[in-house]
């Protein structure tokens, strides 16, 4: 199945704003998550989009974004220290940031109470409440059995019980 | 400190209508009684409004552009201008600009790599028609060519080797950093890789190779056909949404016109891979089914999860009985309500997700019809899992709503 630019289109307004959505939740940061999301994109239109079919568009695509996430976020844990360190400069809280993010305060809180799980657990919760996937869905897209999604759901919202605001 | 109920696991599939009407029933009585379970119920649903509540300010205009530079740059846009985009805010986009610089100094400070290496093992190799000494560089688009008593070695950037053996015709189609592809016209290759899944890509005439970390071989003849041997790791076969996952001591084939054929392991019987070569791409049919099922082992339940949706409906039922009549097969019984389907109907949900939404990804539902009890049973499938070759497969019966669901590994 090769997708035209008309189906490629509708693809992308229908599913690019959630993909945003949830890197930006599971990575707690915009610009990477954008950055992400956009070579998604990229890589479904140039390559691969002649080897997904056209109802697996949106799974495959949460797949790729996870999968691309994680290495963002091994690839900046590589970065060292040092490194680390400038960058923390330029990433650390300021008074203008809530400007920058456009991020309401209960967005903010809750991404950052979400980047306490394990990075599994988080992928988990998100494609489940954010994206209402079922059990066995988020065990296509994460390659994992439908066991493991059961027992990490559970993890997650256990882990985050003392954090919730109820 | 205060001990868990055991009843906690529960709220957590309550919370998501994961349970049977028996066991809501169960859970609501328990839940008069608890409070801890009471204090979860309500910990998990307002943990659900919070994540619910996350809202992404949306840049409509920016995502047009977005739309319209990827659709600009084109499928076929040779490499080397990665179109990757960027849309900051000026003053974080400046102190980015400083934080790229920085690690671009101190980190990368080398080319970006737009050519490969290419050292010479014997003979006289060519690249673009130019024979090439003890070593060359092999650019986007170039073909690498080898006679019958040349070889050489290619580094795959960063992430691996190939060899190219003799007789063979490549050609480098892309390399960045989150795509690296060849092109094998003809001849044989072995390829080592060590990189996340999906970032070494090698296109035949009649699939393409997708690694997921490993090492094979792969051979491409006169008629455009392939095989891959594997023999690390896994790879993946595929084309045009078929896909052939082959794990290491396996081989898959593939022929033009039909596409990847079924993964088989290097030590099935001989009368096995013929009657799979049949079927793969000979339409041999039930009569070859009846040699596989007979010849097959254990270890086989690799082929068989392939034929489970590949098989006609008629012959499904059998390949499910063979897969699961073996040492390991273990049996999971759900009871389920009655005229209720895995996946919540979400028809009425959001009307523009609906095509995606109840798409049932990768979820290969198989009706045949039998006499007697068993008038319509469907066989569900699910992937198989890259790394331990586990993956589900259950049988669900009309009669009553018994449903039953194992995991296989081989
Ligand atoms: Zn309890």
């Amino acid at each position: 199945m090769t997708f035209d630019e008309e189906e490629f289109t509708q693809v992308f307004t229908e599913i690019y704003p959630s993909l945003c959505r949830f890197l930006e939740s599971f990575l707690g940061n915009r610009e990477a998550a954008q950055d992400i999301a956009q070579e998604c994109f990229m890589r479904f239109f140039r390559q691969e989009s002649n080897v997904v079919k056209a109802d697996e568009a949106r799974f495959w695509l949460f797949r790729v974004a996870r999968n691309l996430a994680l290495n963002e976020i091994r690839n900046s844990k590589k970065r060292g220290s040092f490194l680390g360190k400038i960058i923390e400069i330029f990433y650390a809280p300021r008074p203008d940031q809530a400007e920058i993010y456009e991020q309401d305060e209960a967005t903010r809180l809750a991404i950052e109470m979400l980047q306490v799980l394990p990075e599994h657990q988080r992928a988990v919760l998100l494609l489940r409440e954010q994206e209402e996937m079922s059990y066995q869905e988020i065990a296509q897209v994460l390659n994992v059995s439908e066991a493991k999604v059961k027992v990490d759901i559970f993890r997650a919202r256990k882990a985050l019980q003392k954090r919730v605001v109820v | 400190m205060v001990m868990d109920c055991n009843y906690l696991e529960k709220i957590s599939l309550l919370v998501d209508d994961r349970l049977s009407p028996f066991e809501t029933e169960e859970v609501k009585n328990h839940l008069a009684v608890c409070a801890q379970c009471r204090a979860a119920e309500t910990n998990f649903l307002a943990l659900r409004r919070q994540i619910k509540a996350i809202q992404i300010p949306r840049d409509r205009a920016a995502e047009r552009k977005v739309l319209s530079e990827i659709l600009r740059s084109g499928k076929s846009k040779p490499a080397g201008t990665t179109g990757k985009l960027f849309y900051l805010r000026p003053a974080l986009a400046a102190a980015l600009l400083i934080v790229v610089a920085f690690i671009g100094i101190l980190i990368y400070n080398r080319p970006p790599q737009k050519s490969w290496d290419v050292a010479r093992l014997e003979g006289t190799p060519r690249i673009a028609e130019k024979g090439i000494n003890e070593n060359g560089r092999l650019k986007i688009g170039e073909w690498l060519e080898t006679d019958q008593s040349s070889r050489v070695q290619i580094a795959v950037a960063d992430i691996g080797q190939v060899e190219v053996e003799p007789e063979t015709r490549i050609r480098l189609v892309e390399t960045r950093s989150a795509e690296h592809r060849l092109e094998l016209e003809r001849g044989s290759i072995n390829a080592r890789i060590n990189a996340p899944p999906r970032l070494f890509f090698v296109n035949t005439p009649s699939a393409t190779v997708i690694d997921y970390g490993c090492a094979y071989s792969l051979n491409v003849d006169e008629e455009g056909g392939s095989v891959l041997h594997v023999t690390e790791g896994w790879v993946s076969l595929a084309l045009n949404g078929r896909e052939s996952l082959v794990p290491a001591s396996a081989y898959a084939k593939s022929r033009r016109g039909f596409g990847p054929g079924t993964p088989y392991f290097e030590d099935a019987s001989g009368e096995f891979t013929d009657a799979l070569t049949k079927f793969d791409f000979e339409n041999g049919g039930a009569t070859a089914i009846d040699v596989i099922l007979a010849e097959s082992r254990q270890r086989d339940a690799l082929s068989l999860w392939y034929l489970l949706e590949r098989a006609t409906e008629s012959d499904r039922a059998r390949v499910f009985d063979r897969l699961t009549r073996r040492r390991g097969f273990s049996e999971r019984r759900d009871f389920r309500p009655r005229n209720r389907t895995i996946f919540p109907d979400r028809a009425n949900e959001r009307g523009a997700h609906r095509t995606h939404r109840d798409a049932n990804f990768r979820r290969k539902s198989f009706n045949y019809g039998r006499r007697g009890y068993e008038r319509k049973s469907s066989f569900e499938r699910g992937d198989l899992r890259p790394g331990d070759g586990r993956f589900y497969a259950s049988r669900k019966l009309e009669y009553g709503s018994l449903e039953s669901s194992s995991d296989f590994a081989f």
